[in-house]
């Protein structure tokens, strides 16, 4: 099912840095520091990592909500990360779409249901309010609402059927590819769930391409079929979900599995955390650090010493 | 009340009066804390858990009403309390840690002072001198490295992390007995969230704390809980150890929290509970759970369920465990990962 030569999405060596402060003292933030990866039609890629590791910046960046420092992005081989036209625009809100983290947040508490979720419609060109209804209400059903909550506003409803409404104004327009950044953690446990469950009928029904960026190791292992982890604005590892939670290489990663909760008590109390520590775990030598593929399709961020020692560890 | 028991909650019922009617946010509730264990509150937002613990501190917001209740700390009646006895047992007896330590933290005075000032409230005799050692020494057992020079930082300069310990060091300087946590770890990550609920547990075993922790999050629990209460529409329906509640949740609501949520190893479809939690101004009249349970009984919708005993820590408000009920699956992805933890522990 996956399409070998031509990735939906390609990034290549993307940078993101941020600068604050004025002149003398001026601090540059490299929020996404050269990273390269592929996303092929029908995955769910996930991205993973803590509060400040770059990942929702990566998602920004491609919907070019940032303008990228460097680095080239190509969807269905076209370039979007040049300079912004009404063309890319257009390009841009065709394929790729985005859904929030905080459903309250995200929506305009003055518009009603049908207004935030044929707006796009209306952008693209679909003047007639008939027309533009039908979808809304089609939209609707998919998400797991009906027509009545239509004329609601989102005010007057629960946090699930908030990021239902989310995912309806995602969806109508059709995208190739959804960015979900964090689309569940603001929801109670039970609620997520029903989110993931629906996201996950969606994907099949319609064939769309996820990415999905969150900080819970267990929902993005869940979720996604391939997953890669981020550190400091880095990638340093990714591999399909299975592989890379059967052999997590980068010690960062180990530190990150280890610190999961697991539903397990005995496990639990007597579990030992790995911590992480730069220095400690790490082979310094003047040669650079790379993405390096240990077994097809595992790429781990190392140095050859490095890489020798994680093969040995397999 | 039995000797070991440090704090009893009984029957406690509290509802807020707003402009739609009365809020029936915790409906008769009862448990117990022993000293030295860790007693965990699970449940969703909503629920009444933070309500339930507020009610101990005695930071009820003003449109609240007790109803009835109980709540016993060392034979007495919290409730019945003054303000100003009140002001002799919170904190210094009772502490507590909140979710947000970054609204916890005064933002505009130094660390230092935050901690001096609680220690003073206990040792007013104290000098400064002595104040500023024994928090250097309270932050240093919380585990915040260089002390010293951070003595003298203010809350925004300091990590999430450690603006948690920083609100744990303020809360020990009072020495309290019971330590309560209101969901302590969710505001951080998961790497950070471990270390703190390791800390937890090590100043719970070296100063003998009697701990209340409040959660949504199941796999914490795990983690932290000696027994579990797990609430619902602002009632416990299942109590037990967290042995008991991990693998043999008998409550249809604990087994759908439980298969709601993935672990590393889910690769079966989640489930998911359907609808959203009750009205609590219109409370159902029997299992408030029902409405959303594909299990219930015709008598779940009539009459409330009282506990049935599973073992003598284990009890569960369901009509499902009445001998004459019919018995019922547990959601596969559960099945599964009970077995599996149960291959894993032998």
């Amino acid at each position: 099912m996956r399409n070998e030569t031509m990735p939906l999405l390609e990034v290549e060596n993307l940078k993101m840095s941020f600068t604050s402060g004025k002149r003398g003292k001026k601090v540059t933030v490299n929020a996404i520091d050269d990273n390269s990866f592929k996303i092929y039609e029908g995955e769910t890629f996930g991205l993973v990592g803590e509060s400040g590791c770059g990942k929702t910046t990566t998602g920004r960046t491609i919907i070019r909500l940032y303008n990228p420092t460097e680095g080239v992005m190509r969807f269905q081989g076209k370039e979007i990360s040049g300079p912004m036209t009404k063309e890319l625009r257009h390009f841009l809100t065709d394929n790729i779409a985005m859904i929030f983290q905080d459903p309250i947040d995200s929506l305009n508490p003055r518009m009603t249901v049908e207004e935030i979720i044929g707006e796009g419609l209306k952008y693209r060109g679909m003047k007639n309010p008939e027309e533009r209804r039908e979808i809304v209400y089609d939209m609707l059903n998919k998400v797991g609402l009906t027509h009545e909550h239509a004329s609601r506003y989102p005010h007057e409803f629960s946090g699930g059927q908030r990021q239902r409404i989310g995912i309806a104004r995602a969806l109508v327009v059709k995208p190739k590819l959804i960015i979900a950044d964090e689309p569940v953690s603001a929801l109670d446990v039970s609620v997520q769930a029903q989110v993931i469950n629906l996201l996950n009928d969606l994907k099949e029904e319609l064939g769309l391409t996820i990415m999905f960026v969150a900080h819970d190791l267990s929902v993005v292992k869940y979720f996604s079929t391939r997953v890669a982890v981020m550190y400091y604005g880095k990638i340093v590892e990714m591999a399909p979900s299975e592989e890379l939670y059967r052999h997590p290489l980068h010690p960062y990663t180990r530190a990150l599995l280890s610190a999961v909760p697991q539903p397990n008590p005995l496990l639990e109390k007597t579990r030992q955390r790995i911590t992480y520590d730069k220095v400690r775990d790490h082979i310094e030598m003047d040669e650079p650090r790379m993405m390096r593929e240990i077994l097809p399709e595992h790429f781990v961020y190392c140095n050859s010493k490095e890489f020798e020692r994680y093969q040995s560890m397999l | 009340m039995n000797k070991d028991t440090i704090l009893s909650v009984q029957n406690l019922t509290i509802s807020f009066r707003t402009i739609n009617g009365m809020v029936r946010a915790v409906r008769n509730i009862s448990f117990d804390l022993k000293r030295g264990e860790t007693v965990a509150i699970v449940g969703e937002s909503g629920s009444g858990k933070s309500v339930s613990i507020k009610a101990i501190m005695g930071i009820l917001a003003g449109n609240a009403v007790v109803d009835d209740g109980q709540i016993l700390y060392e034979g007495k009646d919290l409730l019945k309390f003054s303000e100003k006895e009140y002001h002799k047992i919170r904190g210094s007896k009772i502490g507590l840690i909140f979710q947000d330590p970054l609204s916890a933290l005064n933002p505009i005075m130094k660390i230092g002072k935050q901690i001096t000032e609680t220690l003073k409230l206990s040792h007013p005799n104290m000098t400064k001198k002595e104040a500023r050692d024994r928090a250097i020494e309270l932050m240093e057992s919380v585990g915040i490295p260089d002390a010293e020079n951070r003595f003298e930082q203010y809350p925004f300069q300091f990590s999430g992390g450690m603006r948690q310990r920083i609100v744990i060091a303020i809360a020990l300087a009072r020495d309290p007995e019971v330590l309560i946590c209101d969901e302590p770890t969710t505001a951080l990550d998961v790497t950070v969230q471990a270390k703190i609920l390791d800390l937890i547990n090590e100043i719970k075993r070296e100063r003998n704390l009697s701990v209340i922790f409040i959660t949504h999050d199941m796999g914490v629990v795990a983690n932290i809980a000696d027994r579990i209460n797990v609430m619902y529409a602002g009632k416990i329906i299942e109590k037990g150890t967290s042995e008991e509640i991990f693998y043999e949740p008998a409550h249809p609501y604990t087994q759908a929290l439980l298969a709601a949520m993935p672990d590393l190893e889910t690769e079966e479809t989640l489930v998911s509970i359907p609808g959203v939690p009750p009205n609590m101004i219109y409370p159902p009249k029997g299992d408030a759970f029902a409405a959303r349970n594909k299990y219930a009984l015709k008598i779940d919708f009539e009459q409330e369920p009282p506990f049935f005993k599973l073992s003598d820590t284990h009890y569960a408000a369901t009509w499902t465990l009445h001998p004459n009920a019919p018995d019922i699956e547990m959601p596969e992805v559960l099945k599964n990962r009970i077995n599996r933890m149960k291959e894993g522990r032998a």
